[in-house]
C-alpha cells in the first residue's frame, strides 16, 4: 500500500501553522482556535536581490 | 497642499498593517492622503509618479519605512509624522499569537507544523516557499507576482515530496474547518471543493452553507493551475486527496477553462475518481464541455452548488431571495429611454468574471478590465464604455493601494464617478464578507451608494444599484446586519453574484421604452 502522503495527512490532521507575511492571517488563524507561530519577516539582505542569490547559494 | 515625507531605518511591517495605518493617517485633521510603505523601488516609483515629491531623495531601502504625507500645512503633516510611534502598535483587538523570527525557530517551537501561510512580497515568495517545502511543509501561497517558471519548479518540487502548494495568489483554503487567507465561516459537510480562485471558492462555500449543506475542504490551487504551462499539478493532488478523503462524497471543481492538454489529463483523472465530480469552468461557452459517467459540468457558481449538494445527497434550501417580476417592473419604470447600460464595480475577480458570462450569454457583452475575450479589453480601465465590469482587485488598480476587500475607498472613488454617467442604468456591485476582509463592507459602500443615487437624482434619473453579498451568518460581519445596510442605502441585494447579474440582464434586456 502506498504510504500516506503529506498532502492527505494535512486533510485529516489538525493544522499547525507557521506564518510569514501579513500578521492578520496568524490573528485569524488564532481566532478560529488554530495552532499557529507568526514569523516576524523581513527582507532578506535589505531586499537586495544579487546578496539573496549569494546567500542562497552559500547556505 | 503640502507633502512633507520621511524615513524610519530598518521598521519592516506587513501591507495589510501599513494599509490599515495609512486609513488612520490620512483620517487626521488637516491631512488630506498619507502613504505608508516599506521602501521598495517599486513603492517608492509608484508614490513619486503619483505626486509624493521629495520622496526618491530619501535613500530608502525594502527594509525601511517610509511616510509621505499631503497636509494643508508642513506644520500638520510633521505632527503626524512625529507622532507616527503611536499609530504603529498592533492592536486589532485579535489573539496575538507566538513570534519568532526564522522559520527554524518556528519548527523548534512547534516542530508538528504541517503548513506554511505565505504572504510575503512576491520578489521574495518564491525563496520562503521554497525553505518551507525543504523543511517539509505544505504551503497556502497568498503572494501573487510569483513567475509561471517560479510556480511550476515549487509545484514539482512538492508533488514529488508528497507535499501541495495551494496558490500561488491563493486568495482562499478551508483546510478541515479551518479558514485560509480571505474564507468564510462555514459548516462542516461532505462536498470538496477544488478552487482556482479565492472569490469563486467564497461563493460556493457560503452558497453551499446557506442552502443547507456544508465544506469538507476547499483547496485553493491558484488561477494557473489549470493552464497547460504547470498543467494542473495541485489540482491533480488535490483530487487525489478528495478521492480519498472519508468526510468528502463529492468533489467540485471550479476554474476558469483549462489548457486542452491540462482538460485532458484532468478528465482522465477524473474518470477513475471513485466519487461524483462537478465542473464549473467560468467564461466558457454553454455545452463545451459535455457531462460524463461521474463529470457533472455546470455553467455558473449556483448551478455547481446546486449539483454539489444534490449529488452529495442534500437538498438545496430555498432562501426565498429570488429575482420577481413586480421588482424587475418597478425598477424598469424608473429608468429613462438614453440609460442603457451595466456599470460593474466589483471586488471580487471571479464575481466580475461570472457576471461578464451572464451579459453575455444574454447578449450583452460587457467590455472589462479583466475580459472574457480580448476584443472587450478597455483601452484604459479609468474610463468605462457602454457595459463595463471592472476587477478593482486586479493589480493596475492595487499596486501600492488597499485591496478593495480590505478597504472600500478605491471602489467608493469608481462607483461615484460611474453614477456621473447619464447612460448608466445599473451600478452592480459585491460585498464579500469573511475572515480577514473589512469589518463593514457593506458599510463602506452604503454611503456611495446613497451618494451614487443621488448624482443621478440631481439630473433628474434614477439609478439602480444591485449588489451581490458573499457570506453567512456566522461571518463576523454578520450576514443579516449587512444586508440590511445596504437596503437602507437603496440597493437591491442578492445573496448571489450570479443572481444580481441575471437581475441586470432582465431589467436591462427586453425593454420597450
Amino acid at each position: 500500500m502506498e504510504p500516506e502522503k503529506e498532502v492527505d495527512k494535512l486533510l485529516t490532521s489538525p493544522i499547525s501553522a507557521i506564518n510569514i507575511g501579513v500578521e492578520d492571517f496568524a490573528e485569524n488563524l488564532a481566532t478560529q482556535g488554530t495552532q499557529v507561530i507568526h514569523v516576524n519577516w523581513s527582507p532578506p539582505a535589505g531586499g537586495d536581490s544579487e546578496i539573496i542569490a549569494i546567500l542562497d547559494k552559500i547556505l | 497642499m503640502i507633502t512633507e515625507s520621511a524615513m524610519l531605518k530598518n521598521r519592516y511591517f506587513d501591507s495589510v498593517f501599513l494599509m490599515r495605518i495609512s486609513k488612520q493617517l490620512g483620517e487626521q485633521p488637516g491631512i488630506h492622503y498619507a502613504a505608508l510603505v516599506m521602501g521598495t523601488p517599486k513603492n517608492i516609483e509608484i508614490l513619486a509618479d503619483a505626486g509624493y515629491s521629495g520622496i526618491e531623495t530619501l535613500g530608502a531601502s525594502s527594509n525601511d519605512l517610509v511616510v509621505s504625507i499631503k497636509a494643508d500645512s508642513i506644520d500638520t503633516a510633521q505632527d503626524v509624522i512625529n507622532s507616527l510611534e503611536n499609530f504603529l502598535v498592533r492592536d486589532t483587538g485579535k489573539p496575538s499569537t507566538r513570534r519568532v523570527k526564522t522559520i527554524e525557530q518556528a519548527l523548534t517551537q512547534q516542530p508538528d507544523s504541517n503548513l506554511a501561510v505565505i504572504s510575503v512580497p512576491g520578489e521574495f515568495a518564491t525563496r520562503e516557499a521554497r525553505q518551507a517545502l525543504k523543511r517539509g511543509l505544505n504551503v497556502f501561497l497568498f503572494s501573487d507576482h510569483v513567475s509561471i517558471e517560479d510556480e511550476l519548479e515549487l509545484k514539482q518540487s512538492a508533488s514529488e515530496k508528497g507535499l501541495i502548494v495551494m496558490g500561488p495568489d491563493c486568495g482562499t483554503s478551508i483546510v478541515g474547518g479551518v479558514g485560509l487567507g480571505f474564507a468564510n465561516a462555514v459548516q462542516s459537510g461532505t462536498i470538496g471543493i477544488i478552487g482556482a480562485s479565492g472569490t469563486g471558492t467564497q461563493e460556493v462555500t457560503s452558497l453551499a452553507h446557506r442552502w443547507g449543506s456544508g465544506i469538507s475542504h476547499a483547496i485553493g490551487v491558484g488561477g494557473r493551475d489549470l493552464s497547460d504551462d504547470i498543467g494542473g499539478i495541485s489540482t491533480m493532488q488535490a483530487i487525489d486527496a478528495l478521492d480519498k478523503d472519508h468526510n468528502t462524497a463529492v468533489i467540485l471543481l471550479i476554474s476558469k477553462p483549462p489548457g486542452l492538454k491540462t482538460l485532458a489529463l484532468v478528465n482522465q483523472r477524473i474518470a477513475a475518481c471513485s466519487k461524483p465530480v462537478i465542473t464549473c469552468f467560468l467564461g466558457s461557452e454553454k455545452g463545451l464541455f459535455p457531462d460524463t459517467d461521474n463529470i457533472t459540468t455546470t455553467h455558473n457558481l449556483d448551478e455547481a452548488t446546486t449539483a454539489a449538494i444534490r449529488l452529495a445527497g442534500g437538498i438545496r434550501v430555498d432562501e426565498g431571495s429570488e429575482i420577481t417580476p413586480e421588482s424587475i417592473q418597478r425598477e424598469r419604470g424608473k429608468l429613462k429611454p438614453n440609460q442603457k447600460y451595466v456599470r460593474g464595480v466589483f471586488s471580487g475577480g471571479t464575481l466580475c468574471y461570472q457576471a461578464q458570462q451572464v451579459l453575455r450569454d444574454a447578449g450583452m457583452p460587457a467590455y472589462s478590465n479583466e475580459p472574457l475575450e480580448k476584443d472587450k479589453h478597455l483601452s484604459a480601465s479609468s474610463k468605462s464604455t457602454e457595459h463595463t465590469l471592472l476587477d478593482m482587485g486586479a493589480d493596475e488598480f492595487t499596486i501600492g493601494k488597499p485591496h478593495p476587500m480590505v478597504d472600500s475607498s478605491l471602489r467608493v472613488e469608481r462607483i461615484l464617478s460611474e453614477a456621473q454617467d447619464p447612460t448608466v442604468a445599473v451600478i452592480l456591485l459585491d460585498c464579500i464578507l469573511g475572515y480577514v476582509a473589512s469589518n463593514d463592507p457593506g458599510g463602506e459602500i452604503a454611503l456611495a451608494i446613497i451618494d451614487a443615487k443621488k448624482i443621478a437624482k440631481q439630473r433628474g434619473d434614477e439609478l439602480t444599484v444591485v449588489v451581490s453579498i458573499c457570506g453567512t451568518e456566522i461571518d463576523h460581519q454578520g450576514l443579516d446586519q449587512q444586508v440590511a445596510v445596504l437596503e437602507q442605502a437603496g440597493a437591491i441585494v442578492f445573496k448571489s453574484g450570479f443572481q444580481s447579474a441575471e437581475y441586470a440582464v432582465q431589467l436591462l434586456s427586453g425593454r420597450s421604452n
